[in-house]
């Protein structure tokens, strides 16, 4: 077993009562230094979780992470760790979505492609001496698919698709956190997650010599939110220790905002086109967890709040006008639900040899649909009929039950220090109906298959 | 140091001079600073107000050992205030400082790692990453040309931001106990922005309209470069070194938007109405070509050690560096501004070791001062009737920046 | 500072709200170097008093062929002379007005400034005058505004020390000769410009093509060879060579001005790199399927003398039967003007048409037309 695989022996006990509390103005700091670095994170994690044991443990880790990955589950838990360790891996993922109207046949789907994505972590305990010995540490996960950075696919709405799920997968996730062992069985943490949206603009226009002029700008701006962890841990009887988690993650919203204004392009009055959409988006989080962890086990019972009833949808006017001066088109207002993921995950450790730590995982989460049961129609345009039409918001999607499970194997010094962990995922969609205003019901249901392989040295 | 530090480097910069050195750190160092440059760039006397770049530089080296080789993992980010990166195309007769307007306002993101197989070799490497933007608009419905705010219009978005990554490698070799040797290659770099917008509706149920704009262009271009540099302990106290990069500026590609336009506005039966007159098909757009050289930049610089005890260091550093313009003169339809320039900097560092209770490390406080003469220079258009004619341009920028490093 | 009191109201609220940077647009764009004359965008509503993009209009008084005189180098007042109808209960011809903008687009006496009207300075009265002036073009010489204008027997000149009150002379100063062949029609629609030498040079139109001729007085002109490499005196501007439809590139347009070139507005300068430029707007003409079309174009010369070459672009055009330019520039721009069709299209008449360059620039709208003509 390595020195951060240890669970709280070194601190616990006589000695670390012998600690001194840190000052409050040092969490303060430590917060406010984490928020200024400006880091990131995004859907994937939210979906299949991040990190070499998390993913394998049914997303749970609020309360027993130990290394880089608790830059998303708990960045306080950064404090565990004890050794610098830089983390290579893959990930992948495949979507088999399906769904069916009323009379049992398939809807044609917008095509969705498989999620391959590679994983950098690194974990640095900041070396302090003293009373700071061992205390502080940083992190940082960054996680992108293979050839996107962020995926922004936002279409009409009539188009029979899962929103929520396989695009949302397709972003970049960097995070950074900085976790503190203030004594007294608490720790704190912070950092910040970070996702690039689009802006821009496209003025088209012609000048006296027909030629079309263009000035197109287009910027990447970088999008925020703050993550905060604190932990508490005392021991129990035997060597075991019990660790309650809670974790507050803010909404992080990635837009596409492009504005198209044509109308210098002739006498032609052409509105100015406003081309938005949410790309990407996470719901605020408040996740709780507690976890009994001994050197053999660790068993993590917890539940994720999501707060999606803030989510405004995909979809913005093209026509910006306030409703009551214009008749523009407007996009369907969806009530989407604040739900609550509970979450379970068990590891086994043992060592079949003294240089070498192994660890079995396993996990089981149910993550409830945000999307309402019953959903409003749409307006469109038609050209054939020349009018404006209802359309059906052929949105899908249903809760998920989640298993996964895991593994690794952990060399130790005077082998060469390296870590193997691995894990898959399940996630089963439960069959499910969903109400169209102006069209008949639909039917939800598929699955996604995750797996990924980590390879970390401690240096 | 006048940029020359391709064989001097033993902190977090080193991610961008040269990683290799990245091996020779001895402690774990985390960088934060924060740096400012300033365009004073004019066309005729008037200044152009060139976007500053201003942002936080972010540095990491982290020293260890796998199996007894030391091994170093660094980090660096420049974020800058406003944005992560802009893309901007124009049209090609537009006036542009080429190299200046645009280019840098970027973050710069890279990771490398590096090795010291042997006492006197580093060898170093990692990559840059950026992302390009490729993406289809659709839009749908009626434009209402007697009430725009009434046109009942709706869009769809296939949007992509592309990873991009570039490589840079380095080698540092020692030369006894005084001297260094490097070289530095890093990759080309560029975003792509190609957008496709796609408009087919109805125009007030008078008549139909298909309006397919497509519009792609490279931006931030960074040629490849390969730095060679030396480094020399003149004295216990006193350090010179110089440094040779080579820019491959021939392979340029300017930011000019490639427009092509499909235009089909059916004439109403009854003709159109008063005061309206439709677009024509546009021509498209024909990119000349801009051109440019590859330069050789020297760089120099000496860092004079003007405090040397246990537990203070002060330094002064200065450089000189000349950029010879790559871009050829501007006298026919394209209007790429760019001056030769001459570049003094001036730095300042204070170091100190404290000995608390709880860090034993070393903090580092460094402050420079750049400024940037361009030698003014008139272009003289070949053609009369040309839209924008003569012009004299000339210009200044001035870099002032800090970074606080702490060594554990 | 008491922490217990400030952090929770002000600082931890602001830790758990997510941000993103601004992504402000950028600059690097202003004070671009120009030669002043376009590609011109015409104006439009948001920066016009009356109805875009027309400065000077009037549905009776049929304003048109005008003349720009820069009163300011740093602001865009200006004075402009046009050609009006002035109607009686019997007869109607036309005159010289004069009007005045301090910001180069709110005229005084336009449509919309109600209760004034420009001041008539000018009336066909001589005999030779056959109750017919046009073109007038103004400049500031010698303390005085000089008035170049096209009558039936030639160019006339008057003068005014006030820009109001006009003398005119006895006779035109500057008639066709009939040894120049290609100036097959009376000299017409002037264009008179200061050159730093002191000199005065003359544009004027006849024959589809534009001559230049070159004065050290301002009365007295003589011709200026536009290719001195034939024996015969030359037009400095002809009209451009016809493409075929077949060479034309996908999207290219042919040249806008194959069948003649008319009304030149000349304003040399000189560049930064201290030279010479001459700068001549002029009206362009093409036959097509529906009638004749015209636009306006810009030809220039390094130098005082020798032919102009023009951009195969035109600087301004809107299909709507646009001529006579007259532009000027100050600080902050350019400003052309020109005539066009105005009005409902059964039943159009001229008026003078605003644009500006560069064409990216945004004018701020104006609050009152000017004070007096």
């Amino acid at each position: 077993m390595s020195r951060e695989d240890a669970p709280v022996r070194s601190q616990s006990g006589a000695r670390r009562k012998a600690l001194t509390p840190l000052p409050r103005a040092w969490a303060l700091f430590a917060a406010l230094f984490v928020c200024a670095t400006r880091e990131a994170v995004a859907s994937p994690e939210d979906i299949f979780s991040y990190g070499p044991r998390s993913p394998s443990m049914g997303g749970t880790g609020v309360s027993h992470s130990r290394d880089f990955e608790a830059t998303y589950t708990n960045p306080a838990l950064l404090s565990r760790m004890r050794d610098r360790t830089f983390t290579l891996g893959y990930a992948s993922a495949t979507f088999d979505l399906a769904a069916t109207k009323a009379d049992g046949t398939r809807e044609t789907l917008i095509p969705y492609g498989p999620l391959k994505s590679s994983v950098i972590g690194l974990g640095l305990p900041l070396p302090f001496i003293g009373p700071l010995r061992n205390r502080i540490a940083f992190g940082m996960a960054f996680s992108t698919p293979i050839n996107v950075i962020v995926r922004g696919r936002i279409v009409y709405p009539e188009k029979a698709q899962f929103p929520l799920l396989p695009d949302r997968a397709q972003t970049l996730a960097i995070r950074l956190g900085l976790g503190v062992d203030v004594g007294y069985g608490f720790r704190v943490g912070a950092g910040f997650a970070a996702l690039a949206e689009i802006v821009g603009s496209v003025v088209v226009a012609t000048d006296a010599s027909g030629k079309v002029g263009s000035r197109v700008e287009d910027q990447l701006v970088a999008t925020y939110a703050p993550t905060f962890g604190l932990s508490y841990e005392r021991p129990l009887h035997d060597d075991r220790v019990l660790r309650v988690g809670a974790v507050f993650r803010g909404a992080l919203d990635a837009r596409f905002a492009i504005d198209i204004d044509a109308s210098k392009l002739s006498s032609l009055p052409i509105p100015i086109l406003n081309i938005s959409g949410s790309a990407q988006y996470d719901p605020m989080q408040i996740a709780l967890e507690a976890a009994v962890e001994s050197p053999s086990s660790v068993f993590a019972l917890g539940a994720t709040y999501k707060q999606w009833s803030s989510y405004g949808g995909l979809l913005e006017p093209t026509i910006v006008c306030p409703p009551d001066e214009c008749k523009a088109l407007r996009p369907p207002v969806i009530g989407f639900r604040d739900i609550v993921v509970p979450r379970v995950g068990v590891e086994y450790r043992f060592e079949p040899h003294p240089h070498v730590a192994t660890a079995l995982r396993a996990g089981l989460a149910y993550e409830m649909s945000p999307l309402p049961g019953t959903l409003p129609a749409s307006d469109a345009y038609s050209p054939t009929s020349n009018s404006l039409v209802r359309v059906r918001t052929a949105y899908f999607d249903s809760d998920r039950m989640v298993l996964t499970i895991g593994g690794g194997v952990a060399l130790k010094r005077p082998l060469l220090p390296l870590k193997l962990d691995a894990f898959a995922q399940l996630h089963h969609l439960l069959p499910r109906t969903i109400e169209f205003e102006s069209a008949s019901s639909g039917r939800a249901s598929g699955t996604v298959v995750a797996a990924g392989v980590m390879a970390g040295v401690s240096f | 140091m006048g940029g020359a530090s391709t064989a001097d480097s033993a902190d977090p910069s080193a991610n961008y001079y040269n990683p290799a050195a990245l091996a020779s750190v001895r402690a774990i160092q985390i960088s934060l600073g924060y740096f400012r440059v300033d365009h004073h760039l004019s066309i005729n006397g008037q200044d152009n107000h060139v976007d500053p770049v201003k942002g936080v530089n972010v540095g990491m080296a982290v020293p260890g050992r796998v199996l007894g080789v030391p091994v170093a993992f660094g980090l660096a980010l420049h974020l800058p205030d406003d944005r992560v990166s802009r893309v901007r195309a124009l049209r090609q007769e537009q006036v542009r400082w080429e190299l200046y307007d645009n280019r840098n306002q970027r973050l710069y993101l890279a990771a490398n790692v590096a090795i010291r197989p042997v006492h006197w070799l580093e060898i170093g490497g990692g990559l840059s990453f950026m992302s390009s933007t490729r993406g289809r608009l659709d839009i749908t419905g009626q434009a209402n040309i007697f009430s725009t705010k009434d046109s009942t219009m709706r869009h769809e978005v296939d949007a992509d931001l592309t990873s991009i990554r570039y490589p840079q490698f380095g080698i540092r070799a020692h030369l006894g106990k005084r001297g260094r040797v490097g070289l530095t290659y890093r990759g080309e770099f560029q975003l792509g922005l190609d957008l496709k917008a796609r408009l087919d509706g109805n125009i007030s149920s008078i008549t139909t309209a298909l309006y397919d704009l497509s519009t792609s262009s490279v931006n931030a271009f960074l040629p490849q470069q390969i730095a060679l540099g030396g480094s020399y302990d003149v004295t216990a106290r006193v350090r010179a070194n110089v440094d040779l990069t080579w820019f491959n500026w021939s392979a340029y590609i300017p930011p000019v938007a490639k427009l092509d336009v499909v235009l089909d506005i059916p004439a109403p039966s009854g003709g159109w109405p008063a005061g309206i007159t439709p677009p024509a098909q546009p021509a498209s757009t024909n990119i000349v070509p801009i051109n440019m050289s590859d330069r050789l930049v020297p760089h120099l610089g000496v860092e004079w050690h003007a405090v040397k005890e246990r537990r203070l260091d002060l330094f002064v550093r200065g450089g000189y560096e000349f950029a010879k313009s790559p871009i050829p003169e501007q006298k026919g339809t394209t209007n790429y501004v760019d001056l030769d320039r001459h570049t003094a900097s001036l730095g300042l560092g204070v170091a100190v070791r404290p000995r608390s209770s709880f860090y034993r490390g070393e903090l580092k406080l460094d402050t420079h001062f750049q400024w940037s003469e361009l030698v003014a220079h008139t272009t003289e258009k070949d053609e009369p009737s040309d839209f924008v004619g003569d012009f004299r341009a000339s210009g200044r920028i001035i870099n002032f920046g800090t970074t606080l490093t702490v060594g554990f | 500072m008491n922490w217990s009191i400030y952090l929770p109201k002000y600082a931890i609220p602001w830790l758990f709200l997510s941000c993103a940077t601004l992504g402000t647009e950028g600059e690097g764009d202003r004070n671009l170097p120009s030669a002043g004359v376009g590609p011109f965008r015409k104006l439009d509503g948001d920066e016009l008093l009356g109805v875009p993009p027309f400065v000077f209009a009037d549905s009776f008084a049929h304003y048109r062929e005008p003349s720009a005189l820069s009163l300011s180098e740093t602001e865009p007042d200006v004075a402009l002379y046009a050609v009006a109808l002035k109607r009686t209960s019997t007869t109607e011809h036309d005159v010289f007005v004069r009007s005045r903008a301090y910001d180069g687009r709110s005229f005084y006496g336009s449509e919309g400034d109600s209760g004034h009207a420009p001041a008539v300075v000018l009336e066909p009265t001589l005999p030779w005058e056959a109750d017919h002036i046009a073109s007038p073009s103004a400049l500031s010489y010698k303390g005085e505004v000089w008035l170049y204008y096209a009558t039936p027997a030639g160019i006339a000149l008057a003068t005014s020390s006030d820009g109001l009150t006009f003398k005119k002379r006895d006779n035109p100063i500057f008639v066709r000769d009939a040894a120049v062949t290609w100036e097959t029609d009376e000299p017409h629609a002037p264009s008179v410009a200061l050159f730093p030498d002191g000199t005065l040079h003359l544009f004027y139109g006849s024959g589809g093509a534009i001559g230049e001729a070159i004065s050290s007085d301002g009365v007295t002109f003589s011709r200026l060879d536009g290719d001195s490499s034939t024996a015969a005196i030359d037009p400095v501007l002809t009209p451009a060579t016809d493409i075929a439809p077949s060479q034309l590139a996908a999207g290219q347009k042919p040249p806008f001005d194959t069948l003649r070139v008319d009304h030149p507005a000349a304003l040399p300068r000189t560049t930064a790199a201290e030279r010479l430029h001459v700068r001549v707007l002029y009206t362009g003409y093409r036959s097509g399927e529906g009638g004749t079309a015209s636009a306006i174009g810009f030809a220039a010369r390094y130098g005082d003398r020798g032919r102009l070459i023009r951009n195969n672009a035109p600087v301004f055009s809107v299909d709507k039967h646009e001529e006579a330019p007259t532009f000027f520039t100050w600080d902050g721009g350019a400003f052309l003007y020109v005539h066009h069709d105005a009005g409902p299209s059964s039943a159009p008449y001229p008026a003078v048409a605003g644009a500006f360059a560069p064409a990216n620039g945004r004018l701020q709208k104006p609050l009152v037309f000017s004070d007096r003509p």
